[in-house]
């Protein structure tokens, strides 16, 4: 291949297959590649681009004959008895022969069988594609070549082989439906996972022994000869040296088609496998959607056998729809859930499906490291695609070098693993990226992610990014930890004779994957992990050391201590049908399947209202065990049979979250006994099917605990419990093996132990990772640890402050004060004296006397006042600089007769140390008012050197009061020397409490430098940080200023360090260039920030308040930088009023604007009505910023 | 009370033929009794099945059924009339509601029924349930204290999900007689009903099975697991309430309402004001000597 390939080559595949409209002629060099690359291009887009491809179409014509269906059928038959493999061997003999395989056993059968499936994967998806993207071709001009007649192509046009496979995809798509259609529930999952499993049986082979075994007898005959099916087909076209060659182009252009949305490097099998199931996937799901939407009760007969493709393409059309109003999964299926009558069920469902949709992404996700963009692409490929056309290009190339690379470096180079798939080609592909992959990889990594919307948290984006740089230790370290914790779960699953592929097991291995991140693609594969966990059961190794402490609660009577029992497999407890039998917490251990299981048993509760004391002490006593042994689960237990719809359960819900916590809802498993007992007649008369009933059942209880938590979980299906059933019932159908088998088929032990060993895989994973967990939001939803916030805390940090000084009359001038004193000359003053002094006299007129003043009159007056304020206004000011020149001079600290001293507000427009002036005692209207804040906050202490004020909260509602918290600010100097400043501001309202502590103490070493120690509380989201910072500035020239800081912040157990450097120049009187830099660092996660500002003022500023400044901030955080401008500008038209604006804009394109006015004239007040005055405008049109945004 | 004339009971034909004879049987024995109006009144909690035992006990699907969902608010009464024999039942919304006895249901009962009168009372449960916990009692006790302690009397105790298989191993026949004695219980303790008094006036207990895919005998009746057809039984222990000594429960303005407080002990008023006086004579009485004797200001 190495020798055959070119990039070009490559080029064209994905141009010709998704976007017809810009597809380069292909160097049509008489490359058998290239022909049937073409050749497949032609045959997925239905000749969409006719130009280009007239001469690919007699490629097209030359290709090789293809064997006929009839030969297809033998095939088929001689496959069926189970000897697929060999058939595809045939194939893969020409494969051999070509000569870029130097290895050829089982591990090349699948790698031909992958490429055989793959071929069927680009078709289905082909079709499944262009639907939707039809749907609204309004918008996709592009993609006009791309119709609905381009899908007739796809099966017109094609070479009989090609034909066949599709009808056979069609066939088993349509097995797909059927199943989805008629059985609601867990035929459908299984049957995906089937798909799956098959997919991966061919991909692994390793583990298919054990996966065959776990398929349902009810899907396995399905599955089994869909795969067949799929065998057969390859069979059938592999027998041809030159068909292989053929459809190994076919599946490069697979990976073409798809490409650029896996972004599979190599167009090796298993991504596109997983793309196909994928695909299946989200087919089933959205056909079920729309059954659910129109009726719930789709009886299984309804359900053809076979779908048109018209009716694939409405149920494309809703998918598309769905795909688009949501990124986020869990809230449209909220809204679905709540439109449709059995929600519940459907939800869990969707849930599981989007686990296995995700599981596939899990997979690529490891044994690609473009895995989980891929997965991000092909969910929302649908409405991306016109985006995905630009980028198309540049995808592939990278996808295109890949290939090369891995069909360079041979399949032979992985002695060790078992598949050809992507990860080898990921493996070389990132050993090589270095030597001018980069730029492309980056390039079509990160276009694709920035306007893809939060399919991922923010922290599954960012890990991916961050898997760009080598790992370093700790990472490797963490990955290690990962991978053995991966390693246990799958030999857990074993052990309970589940299959990896299992919804449940697929999503767990999905979540540790993001756990991961991309990184695990090059060191820890799911794959390796399989093997061990298989190599380590072979061995019968009993080193597993995991230990689950379980706790049971739930009402008395239930079968609490029955399950227990159940769960151990013998009589551990004693159980009564009348009497409660358990009147203690007890802890009861044992051993199941080499896991150390602990449970407690807890007595039960009782659900009336009165009796919540008696429950309560029983909740005390659990607690008091808990503390002891604290439980990794929660189960549980209610019966499911009861059908108390009256919230019967809500005060026992209630004395469980208050006494406990509402965090031991987080690990907590809905556990339904009496599983086995017969679903309620429906409205119909007819009994309710059993899947409608368990829904149902589960809905009531799980949105009873929602209710009793009271958070919003009850919307989100992702957030809810997960419930599992249980029958206790010594009469209950078993199966062959023994276990107990509940009515849906399933045997309920394994899967409750799988459940119970998931959620503590997950969250031992999850305490092993960094908090930024993708997973923890579901389960640690308002309970998680964050980490700082780091930009926050920057962006505090390098915010100026000024030191407290000594009342002026102390001597306090410091180096920091920003008004130079040299900067005015003397002469300036006296001629500014000189001035008002000159001025003859002037009276102010009496307002009587003003209104006889003609207009220009007025004018005039207003005028001669206005300058006549002005200088005089000056003249005070340079008398009080005079004074503390003085002051200064004589070197004598003043002593303390004001009594409230000190600053507040900005440096920049107070005078030095003006003296704050407490307000004036509000006038008290004469009858009491409760809504009056005169009532409300009186400040009764009119003396005191507290300055207190009340803080009016400026977001409030109209006749609201609006006042919601107090600031008290006193300013001291202790021991006369160190003068102390301390604000704290304290914010309370409905919901949350707020504190904000600013307090500082500065130290003045000589003129020219000062330092200060500072030490803050503040509220960071839910926490309280506690910030320690120190600052020294000091004065090196005239004009210069520089200060260099440091800050500890505590925030929760982390603990954040900053440092920072701030220059401050003056340029001339008016301007000033404030700059700063620093960096804070936590848990070695570090953001840098740089600002610069530009102050510029009125020339006579302390008197003229006009004054704009300029920011620019940058902050680097997490590989994310954020660059921000900020502008400002204060400036007085006419006398009596003023325009602040105020602007903001990020390189996100997110910005604001603010413009406010004030005035004190009557008429402008009226205007300013007129006005907005406040105008914000949020230009985050690209969703994602969002995103980014969320740091906290 | 039926001011429209109630419908024909059609529901009676579409039983199987066995228990059509049995039930004319029955209310041939009420004619005899000369009882021509029978009115039950269903209780009990949400959900245990009393819409579906009434359903099964017409015939026909007189009352909507929903499991999931709460029924409204209302009671129902449904009225059937069979050569003369007129039979009402009421059913009655769940009496609890998240965890405490639905007081304002009870009253909305209690005013539905203002001038009826209660022939049998049925008051259902769950077979299948293993524990009596203080809600059933308090269930009880508001129902005893709504309609008095007599309508023990006349009421049935109705054990729904009878079809089951016993946990435990237990027998089918002990498991139910002791969960019928723990509901009994419950009852007696709740009524404050004194150990004889209750052992008196037994309550009869009616195992049901409402379920459609309740077992059924050769003669297509639907049988509980112990083999018996358990319509007629329930029809025949109503007749046997309706018939028994006690007094048929008159819902009056009086039981509605309570007793009015008003009225309570207005016999007392002048004698504890004529007590009043006199204490009050005494006190004045002995301030008066106080003064008298005393030695003036300390």
């Amino acid at each position: 291949m190495d020798a055959q390939l070119s990039a070009s080559e490559f080029t064209s595949q994905p141009l010709s297959s998704t976007s017809p409209g810009f597809s380069p002629p292909s160097d049509n060099d008489s490359k058998f590649l290239t022909s049937s690359l073409q050749d497949h291009a032609l045959n997925v887009n239905g000749n969409g681009n006719t130009s280009d491809n007239e001469s690919d179409e007699d490629k097209f014509e030359t290709a090789p004959e293809r064997p006929l269906v009839a030969d297809l059928d033998e095939q088929f038959a001689k496959d069926s008895d189970g000897d697929s493999i060999v058939k595809a061997d045939s194939g893969l003999e020409g494969f051999k022969g070509e000569g870029f395989m130097d290895k050829i056993d089982t591990e090349v059968v699948s790698y031909g069988e992958m490429e055989g499936k793959l071929e069927l994967g680009s078709i289905a998806h082909a079709d499944q594609s262009v639907l939707p993207i039809q749907s609204r071709d309004d918008k996709v001009v592009q993609l006009d070549g791309l119709k609905h007649p381009g899908v007739g192509d796809v099966v017109e046009s094609k070479n009989p082989d090609i034909k066949a496979t599709e009808e056979v995809l069609y066939a088993t798509l349509d097995n797909g439906f059927d199943h989805i259609s008629h059985d609601d529930k867990q035929p459908v999952l299984g049957d995906n996972t089937e798909l799956i499993a098959t997919n991966r049986i061919e991909a692994t082979q390793v583990l298919a022994g054990e996966q065959n075994t776990e398929i349902d007898a009810h899907n396995n005959a399905d599955s089994a000869s869909e795969s067949l099916l799929y065998k057969a087909d390859f069979g059938a076209k592999l027998n041809d040296p030159k068909e292989e060659e053929v459809i190994d182009g076919l599946g490069e252009a697979s990976a073409g088609g798809v490409g650029d949305k896996s972004q599979t490097m190599d167009g090796s099998a298993q991504p596109l496998a997983t793309h196909e199931t994928e695909n299946l996937d989200s087919d089933s799901q959205t056909k079920r959607l729309v059954d659910m939407a129109v009726e719930d009760s789709y009886s299984p007969e309804t359900a053809e056998s076979s779908i048109e493709d018209q009716e694939e393409e409405k149920h494309h059309e809703d998918g598309g729809g769905e795909i688009e109003g949501s990124d986020s999964d869990g809230e449209t299926d909220g809204m679905i859930f709540e439109n449709s009558e059995a929600a519940k069920q459907f939800l869990e469902e969707l849930e599981r499906e989007s686990g296995i949709g995700s599981h596939s992404a899990a997979d690529s996700s490891h044994d690609h490291s473009q895995g989980i963009d891929g997965q991000i692409v092909v969910e929302s490929d649908d409405e991306e695609d016109t985006d995905e056309e630009g980028e198309g290009k540049e995808l592939f190339d990278s996808a295109a070098l890949a290939a090369l690379l891995k069909a360079a470096t041979g399949v032979g180079s992985d002695g060790g693993n078992i598949t050809i798939t992507s990860q080898d080609g990921s493996r070389l592909f990132s050993v090589e990226r270095p030597a001018g992959l980069g730029s492309s990889l980056s390039n079509s990594k990160s276009a694709p992610r920035s306007n893809r919307p939060n399919l991922f948290t923010q922290s599954a984006v960012t890990n991916a990014r961050d898997s760009e740089d080598n790992l370093s230790e700790e990472d490797k370290r963490k990955l290690e930890k990962l991978q053995s914790i991966r390693v246990k779960f799958l030999r857990l699953v074993q052990r309970l004779g589940h299959s990896p592929e299992d919804s449940i097991a697929a999503q767990v291995l999905y979540r540790l994957a993001l756990v991961a991140g991309r990184q695990t693609s090059q060191l820890f594969s799911l794959d390796s992990a399989k093997r061990t966990a298989l190599q380590f059961e072979s061995e019968n190794k009993d080193d597993l050391s995991f230990s689950l402490n379980i706790l049971v609660l739930g009402k008395i009577g239930v079968g609490k201590s029955a399950t227990i029992n159940a769960i151990f497999g013998e009589e551990k407890t004693s159980i009564h049908a009348f009497e409660p039998a358990t009147t203690v917490v007890k802890e009861i251990s044992g051993t199941v399947d080499g896991v150390t299981l602990r449970v407690i048993d807890t007595p039960g509760l009782k659900s009336s209202a009165m009796e919540q004391g008696a429950n309560r002490k029983v909740l005390a006593s659990i607690k008091n065990f808990i503390k002891k042994c604290p439980p990794d689960i929660v189960i549980y237990v209610d019966r499911l049979d009861m059908q108390t719809r009256d919230l019967n359960d809500l005060p026992l819900l209630k004395s469980i979250t208050n006494s406990l916590g509402s965090s031991i809802w987080k690990n907590a498993i809905v556990t339904l006994t009496h599983a086995a007992s017969a679903p309620p007649d429906g409205p119909s008369g007819s009994p309710l099917s059993y899947e409608v009933f368990v829904a149902q059942r589960s809905h009531v209880v799980q949105q009873s605990i929602g209710q009793a938590v009271g958070d919003l979980r009850l919307m989100n299906p992702s957030l809810m419990n997960p419930v599992s059933l249980v029958e206790n019932h010594p009469s209950c159908r078993k199966n062959r093996d023994g276990h107990k088998v509940l009515p849906n088929g399933q045997t309920w032990r394994p899967q409750l132990l799988l459940l119970c060993y998931s959620m503590k895989i997950l969250s031992e994973a999850s305490s092993l990772s960094k908090p930024q967990d993708p997973f923890d939001h579901r389960k640690l939803f308002g309970f998680r640890v964050r980490s700082p916030p780091l930009p926050y805390l920057l962006s505090w940090l390098l915010q100026s402050r000024a030191h407290p000084k000594l009342a002026a009359d102390q001597g306090g001038e410091n180096g920091d004060s920003d008004i130079d004193m040299a900067d005015l000359s003397d002469s300036d003053q006296e001629e500014d004296e000189d001035e008002y002094d000159q001025l003859p006299p002037f009276k102010p007129l009496r307002k009587a006397q003003l209104s006889k003043l003609s207009k220009e009159q007025r004018k005039a007056y207003f005028e001669e006042y206005d300058y006549r304020v002005k200088l005089l206004q000056r003249k005070q000011w340079r008398e009080e600089l005079k004074r503390m020149r003085e002051m200064k001079k004589k070197g004598k600290p003043a002593a303390d007769e004001f009594g409230y001293t000190g600053e507040e507000g900005d440096q920049e427009n107070g005078a030095p140390a003006a003296v704050p002036v407490p307000l004036p005692d509000m006038v008290l209207p004469p009858s009491f008012d409760a809504d009056n804040p005169a009532f409300r906050y009186r400040f009764l202490e009119p003396t005191s050197q507290f300055l207190a004020r009340p803080v009016l909260d400026t977001h409030g509602w109209d006749h609201d009061c609006g006042y919601d918290g107090v600031n008290v600010e006193h300013s001291l100097a202790i021991a006369n020397q160190f003068p102390a400043a301390v604000s704290v501001q304290l914010t309370k309202d409905k919901k949350e409490f707020n504190i904000h502590l600013d307090s500082s103490v500065s130290l003045k070493h000589g003129e020219n430098g000062s330092s200060m120690a500072g030490f803050d509380i503040q509220n960071v989201g839910k926490q309280l940080a506690y910030i320690l910072r120190g600052e020294t500035k000091f004065k090196n020239l005239k004009k210069n200023k520089t200060a260099a800081g440091f800050s500890v912040t505590f925030l929760g157990e982390n603990v954040a360090t900053g440092v920072k450097l701030e220059d401050q120049i003056a340029v001339g009187k008016r301007l000033m260039v404030v700059g700063s830099t620093g960096t804070v660092r936590s848990q070695g996660d570090s953001a840098y920030g740089a600002n610069v500002e530009v102050r510029l003022r009125d020339a006579d500023f302390p008197i003229g308040q006009d004054q704009s400044s300029l920011g620019l901030s940058l902050v680097k955080w997490r590989g994310d930088l954020a660059l921000g401008a900020n502008f400002q500008s204060q400036f007085s038209v006419g006398r009596s009023s003023k325009i602040a604006v105020r602007a903001g804009l990020n390189n996100k394109m997110s910005g604001q604007i603010t413009v406010r006015t004030s005035s004190s004239d009557q008429l402008q007040i009226a205007l300013a009505g007129i006005l907005p005055i406040v105008m914000a405008i949020y230009k985050s049109i690209r969703p994602g910023v969002s995103e980014n945004y969320s740091m906290y | 009370m039926g001011a429209p004339l109630p419908r024909e009971w059609l529901g009676i034909q579409q039983f199987p033929a066995a228990t059509q004879t049995k039930l004319f049987d029955l209310l041939g024995e009420l004619k005899q009794e000369n009882v021509n109006t029978l009115t039950i009144l269903v209780m009990g909690k949400g959900g245990v099945g009393k819409s579906s035992t009434i359903n099964s006990l017409i015939g026909e699907q007189v009352v909507r059924v929903t499991a999931f969902q709460s029924e409204g608010l209302r009671p129902v009464m449904v009225s059937r009339s069979w050569a003369g024999f007129t039979l009402n039942v009421i059913d009655t919304p769940g009496l609890v509601e998240a965890g405490y006895v639905n007081h304002q249901a009870l009253e909305l009962i209690k005013g539905f029924l203002l001038n009826k009168t209660i022939d049998v009372l049925l008051y259902v449960d769950r077979l299948d349930a293993y524990r009596v916990d203080d809600l059933d009692k308090q269930i009880i006790r508001a129902i005893n204290n709504s309609f008095g302690k007599e309508i023990w009397r006349k009421s049935l105790l109705v054990l729904t999900h009878a079809q089951l298989c016993p946990p435990d191993g237990l027998n089918y026949d002990v498991f139910s007689s002791k969960r019928s004695e723990g509901v009994l219980n419950a009852i007696r303790m709740g009524a404050w009903l004194k150990k004889k008094e209750f052992e008196n006036s037994a309550i009869p207990v009616v195992l049901v099975e409402n379920s459609g895919r309740c077992n059924k005998n050769e003669n297509d009746e639907k049988i509980l697991p112990n083999g018996e057809a358990w319509i007629p039984n329930l029809v025949k222990a109503i007749t046997t309430v309706a018939t028994n000594k006690s007094q048929a429960i008159v819902v009056s303005k009086k039981l509605v309402d309570g007793s009015d407080a008003n009225d309570k002990g207005k016999i007392w008023i002048p004698v504890i004001l004529g007590v009043q006086w006199f204490v009050l004579k005494w006190i004045q009485g002995a301030i008066k000597q106080d003064i008298a004797t005393g030695k003036g200001s300390l």
